[in-house]
Order: C-alpha cells, then structure tokens, then sequence
C-alpha cells in the first residue's frame, strides 16, 4: 500500500498550553477510511489541521506523497486542492448567502471557469443528496443538512482526500446513518476518508483502518478489526470495544460461532454469524 | 419579530422568483416618490399602490405583514405625536400649527416604510447581495455586509441559547439579577464572536480562500413587459398628484 499523506514525528503545542500533538507519525493509504479514533482533546483536530498545512508543526514534517508539504501561498493552494477539510461545527464553514453560492466559492478558489463550477456544484450537491436546498439560506437548514452542505462544499473542490472533523457530532441518528451513507458512497468512488471521532460505534461502522489516539499521539495504527477487538490496546485510550464486537468475542468464547473469519460489522451480519447453522426457530404466533 | 422569520418568508414567497430588477424598480421607484412627491396625496396614493402590489402581486400574508410592520408604526406614530403635542410651563398642549407638518411626516415616513417591506418580504438578502455585486458596489463592502448578516444569526442563536441557559439557573428571577445576567451575556458574546471568526478563517483558508470571496450566483433575466408596467403605474402615480396639487 502506498501512503497518500503521512505524518512524521510531528510536535505541535498551542501558545501557553502542553504539547497538543507529541512524536506523532500516522500514514493515510490511498483509497481507504481511516478513522482518527480517540477520546476528546487528545489531539485528533490539532492534527487534522496539520493536515491541510492549516497549522505547521514546530517539528516534524507532514509529506503529501513522497514530497514535504509546501507552506508557500502557492504550495498551500495546490496542497488543499487535494487534501480538503471539513469543520466540526459547519457553521465555521458556510458563510454564503445561499447553499449554492457557498458550494461554488472552493471550485471558485481553483480558477476553475464559471461554466465547470456549475458542474461541479451541482454534482456535489446531488452526492450529497441535497439539490433540492440549493437557493437556500444557510440558516434556515437543520443541522445535518448544514453538515451535508459543509461536505458538499468540500467534495466540489473534487479532492483526493476528504478530512472531516467529528462529522456525526451533534447529528441525530438518522442524520448520521444518512450521512454514513453518503461518506460510504464516496469511498466507494475511489476518495480516501480520514474522520476523527470519540465514537467507536462509528470507527465500527465505516472505518477500514484505525489510528488509535491518545495525549497526541497515535498508540497503534492498523486494521479497524485488529485494533477494535484489542480490549486492552483500547482501554489504554480509555475507550471500550463496540458492544457488537464485545458480543462477538464472547460469542466465539463460547463456541457459537466460528472463531475465525471477519468482524460483524452490523447487527444483521452478526446474527448471521450467531445462527449459520441453526437458523433461529420461528415463533409460534 | 425575528429576522429569521422575514427572511424565511421572502425565501418561500412567490415573488422570489422575479428579477431583483423588477422588484428594485417597485420599491425603491415608490420609496423615491413617497420622499419627493408632496405628501397629500402623494404618501397616499404611493402606500395604496405599493400595498396593492405587496398584497395581490406578492400575495405576502396580511398577518405577517401586520406583524412586520408594528413595530415600524408604533416607533413613527411615538415621533408623531412628539411634534403634535409640546411641552410648556402650563404642562403638556397642543403645539400650535403642529398637526399639519405631523401628519406629513407620518404619511411620507408610512409609504417609505411600505416600500420597504415590500422589499423586505419578497427578496431575501441573498438575492440583495447578488444584485449589488452585479452592481458592481466593491466586493470588500459586500463581503462585509455579507459576513454581518451570517453572523447576525449565528451570535443572535449563541444569546438565546446563553440565555436560555441562564434562565433554567435562575439567572433572570429578579430585575437585579436580569441586568447581571444580560451584562454577562453580552461581555461573552464578544470573544465568542471573534473565536468563532477564527474559526471560519480556518475554514475558508481549507477552501483555497485568498482574500476574495468569490461565489457563483444565479441570475433572472427581467421581464420588460413587468418594468414598463411598473412605470406605467409610478407616471400615473406621479401625474394624479400633480392634477390634484394643481386644483388645489
């Protein structure tokens, strides 16, 4: 696998505060979903704007492919063409006046023509299934539909990675199944995926790889299925493995399902691992 | 009322639809003539007809509009009544001569206050700030204006919520601790505000921001027919006053 964006060493403190990022080193591989897993203010922000070149490490370097990042006006444009971000809060984000308006303004910074913007808008804003808002004003969407628009605005500059900051923060369930969807389909569309998050349920959901973070730095970085069952590895982040996964370990404790073979990844798949060979009885109604 | 509420029914009203020029042309062409045409009846005939085109053109709720419009009228009718009466050693009276250039204010002060609710409810900012781009008014100004009018709404929600928050602690149960607490709010709006701008910085820069805030903005083309029965309208507006400041 080749590394698409990495981290090396980084080290980064915030004016009179402790290091915010220590000894940091982290590789993004082309193509998957990483999910920066960890608790709150262990660093997983700090490093998502070390990302985009929005912060410069006091050490350290971050490489876009094999090349060091460029911190010039220039290097920075070219940098957050391929790299985008997404706030936690999208209102930090949208500033236009219409949903439209605010989805052109990244294809806009590109120098692409008018006539290509329009393209791309519209595009994005259908990924995001939300063409129908887009002469609306900002403040009049709910919550996850401000979420989608932030995205949209993003996936307009058509990067080859997408980072998003805590994206099912303060969405309801159905708003953060709807948008698992949709960052599902734009894996599948070839975009690499780094989220942060807290929640394991969602590093569980959608992540093929996890960096398990924790005082700024990353404890173990490796497949979602080889760190979300390592009970210990993810007590020492003070996190607990998905109820699903706990369910799986015992169930293969016990015998009830093949001790082997890939991690459920929802309820329905483990079931089906549960009752392979005997289907569960019918109820007598 | 909250700003929110206009905005979002000049999003949803019908004339959304129409041209900023045509819209420009209703509200701005009366407001001009309620400001230069003399007041009787000028103001007059400017608020029937900007009326007529904010009820049967626009077809804008009466109750919205009525809601809309109080607090305007009620601040007018207060400075009204400041020229009518006077104060003197004898205590309060009529003010000589006062009722006549009274009346003119308020009628004159009531047609532009018409016009621009009709603007208001049937062209949402975003459109405005559209049209003064095209304008060619310099970007810095609208980008200014364009930034306050987010984060008008973004700082009213961080003090209602700060409020709310407030009042379940009992922040606002006597007169001494509502002035506190209001204080308090406003001296954490600040830095919340800039915080905030701070922020958005951040996310304008991911976007490839450089200083110019560029977006694609869609354009209707204007319908003559429209303007030149506007205008129509407006001359006939305009000849009936001068016929009946003539008789006079």
């Amino acid at each position: 696998m080749t590394a698409i964006l990495s981290a090396e060493d980084l080290r980064y403190a915030y004016p009179g505060e402790g290091p915010a990022l220590c000894s940091l080193s982290l590789q993004i591989e082309t193509g998957r979903k990483l999910a920066i897993l960890g608790p709150n203010g262990a660093g997983k922000s700090t490093l998502l704007l070390h990302l985009n070149g929005s912060l410069r490490p006091q050490q350290g370097r971050v490489l876009l492919g094999h090349q060091p990042g460029d911190y010039s006006r220039r290097g920075l444009s070219q940098w957050r063409s391929r790299v985008a971000l997404v706030l936690q809060d999208a209102d930090d984000q949208i500033f236009a006046a219409t949903v439209a308006e605010d989805v052109s303004f990244g294809p806009l910074n590109q120098g692409l023509a008018e006539q290509v913007v329009r393209a791309r808008v519209q595009s994005a804003l259908t990924a995001l299934g939300i063409a129908d808002l887009a002469g609306r004003p900002p403040h009049l969407l709910s919550g996850g539909q401000k979420k989608r628009v932030a995205i949209a605005g993003a996936v307009a500059m058509e990067p080859e990675i997408l980072l998003l900051d805590e994206p099912t923060a303060g969405l309801d369930r159905e708003g953060a199944d709807q948008l698992i969807a949709v960052l599902r389909q734009l894996g599948q569309r070839g975009m690499t995926l780094v989220f942060s998050t807290h929640d394991i349920e969602l590093a569980q959901t959608l992540a093929d790889d996890v960096a398990l973070f924790q005082g700024g730095t990353v404890l173990a970085q490796g497949g979602a299925e080889a760190i979300l069952t390592d009970a210990a590895l993810l007590a020492r982040a003070g996190l607990r493995p998905p109820m699903l996964v706990d369910l799986w370990l015992m169930a293969q404790a016990r015998g009830m399902c093949p001790a082997a073979g890939p991690m459920p990844r929802s309820s329905e798949a483990l079931l089906a691992l549960l009752f392979a060979e005997t289907p569960p009885a019918r109820c007598a109604v | 009322m909250a700003i929110a509420t206009l905005d979002r029914a000049a999003s949803l009203n019908p004339w959304r639809q129409r041209a900023l020029a045509e819209k420009a042309l209703i509200g701005f062409g009366f407001l001009a003539l309620a400001l230069l045409l003399p007041p009787w009846p000028g103001a007059l005939l400017v608020s029937l007809a900007i009326c007529a085109f904010t009820f049967f053109g626009a077809r804008v709720p009466l109750r919205l509009w009525l809601t809309t419009a109080a607090l305007p009228l009620g601040f007018l009718a207060s400075g009204a009544l400041m020229l009518v009466v006077e104060i003197g050693a004898g205590g309060v009276a009529l003010a000589p001569g006062g009722l006549v250039p009274a009346a003119e204010l308020a009628g004159r002060a009531m047609a532009a206050t018409f016009c621009l609710i009709f603007l208001a409810m049937t062209t949402p900012m975003a459109d405005l700030f559209g049209g003064l781009r095209r304008l060619r008014v310099p970007g810095e100004l609208v980008e200014l204006a364009l930034l306050t009018y987010r984060f008008v709404f973004l700082i009213a929600d961080e003090a209602a919520a700060m409020t709310a928050a407030q009042r379940a602690r009992l922040g606002h149960s006597s007169r001494r601790l509502w002035l506190r607490s209001t204080a308090m709010v406003i001296a954490s709006l600040l830095p919340r505000a800039l915080a905030r701008a701070r922020r958005m910085e951040t996310g304008l820069a991911a976007r490839g921001w450089h200083g110019e805030m560029r977006v694609l903005s869609t354009r209707l083309p204007a319908c003559g027919r429209r303007l030149a029965l506007v205008v129509a309208v407006q001359l006939a507006v305009v000849l009936a006053v001068l016929a009946v400041v003539g008789l006079g």
